[in-house]
């Protein structure tokens, strides 16, 4: 079971929830799995399958972001969702 | 030494060495939002000896309920100027340069040497592809922030680390005024004013290479990491080529 993290922006897109749990055994599967039981934020973050480039994604807190789909995930894993950020100044 | 400063002089990473060094440092603060708020106030409150202001606006009142900086009585002034009015107020050993303006990358290259690093506390990707091109040119660093609802994040770009272009190859649709509470920039704003005097009293462990994520409203508190991009347009082409900015800036 992988553990998917959501900052605010994204939580909106799954009834405000902070954290999904995905039975998934790799990247690509967490991703199908996310299509599957959360379609509104798998439409925000997904373009073919793959995660957009404007998202950035941490596995266990370290760059995820040139992983392969085949990368296996473990219990306990925990994704990292992160939209860029833009506001500051006005 | 100054009276003013005996508080932090106690301090082993500033002392008097560290404090003239502060006094001798020149920041550009690009952006007198929220960020750029707390961000000068504690930079000027520090002994920052110089503090480049860069903002083209004109101070609103939507802007108060995060503009630190700002009062009733500067509606309607020009953010540079209300900000160093406000800055000289709480620290008249200052210097300050003002840029009324939206600094773009060929005047922020021309402007970097004078000052030691860049706080970007700016709203948008077009500006930061545009800081990172132009500290990349002149070999600066700077210290990025950035806010939306109750969340943040801050990172430190370092000009043999990797870029902005390696956290964010792609500009994103942002909304072009994201919802955010006053103590979000607040927070982040001191957090880049940290960073920025650790970087400049020779701080071992600036936020290079890490991205520290804060949200309040969670109480949550990560850092993450990232690796600089062999493919990066923004610095993977070091070596013999021109750097370039991805997306608008280009």
């Amino acid at each position: 079971m992988a553990v998917v993290l959501l900052p605010g922006g994204l939580r909106e897109l799954v009834g405000g929830q902070a954290r999904l749990e995905l039975e998934a055994a790799t990247l690509g599967e967490a991703w199908a799995r996310l299509r599957e039981s959360q379609p509104a934020l798998a439409a925000h973050i997904l373009d073919a399958g793959a995660l957009r480039p404007e998202v950035r994604l941490f596995l266990n807190d370290e760059d995820a972001a040139e992983l392969p789909p085949e990368h296996p995930l473990g219990a306990g894993d925990e994704l990292f969702l992160l939209p860029a950020i833009a506001g500051g100044r006005r | 030494m100054s009276e003013r400063y005996a508080r932090q002089l106690a301090l082993p990473q500033v002392g008097p060495a560290g404090q003239q060094r502060l006094a001798r440092a020149g920041v550009l603060v690009v952006g007198l939002g929220g960020l750029g708020s707390a961000a000068t106030l504690y930079l000027a409150a520090a002994g920052v000896g110089r503090l480049g202001l860069a903002d083209p606006d004109l101070v609103s009142s939507s802007n108060l309920n995060r503009q630190v900086l700002y009062a009733e009585a500067h509606l309607g002034k020009r953010k540079v100027e209300a900000a160093a009015e406000r800055l000289l107020g709480l620290n008249p050993g200052l210097a300050v340069d003002r840029y009324p303006e939206r600094l773009e990358r060929a005047r922020l290259a021309q402007v970097l040497p004078g000052y030691d690093l860049v706080v970007d506390a700016t709203d948008n990707f077009a500006s930061r592809y545009q800081i990172n091109a132009a500290c990349r040119e002149t070999g600066k660093p700077w210290v990025h922030g950035a806010v939306r609802g109750w969340e943040g994040v801050v990172t430190t770009f370092l000009p043999e680390g990797p870029c902005f272009a390696c956290l964010y190859p792609e500009p994103p649709a942002e909304p072009q005024r994201p919802p955010v509470i006053g103590v979000s920039p607040g927070v982040v704003g001191c957090w880049q004013a940290g960073e920025a005097l650790k970087l400049l009293l020779g701080g071992e462990r600036p936020l290079s290479g890490r991205l520290l994520v804060i949200d309040i409203w969670q109480g949550q508190v990560k850092i993450l990491s990232y690796r600089q991009r062999q493919d990066c347009a923004g610095c993977g082409r070091r070596h013999g080529e021109q750097d370039s900015a991805p997306g608008p800036a280009q």
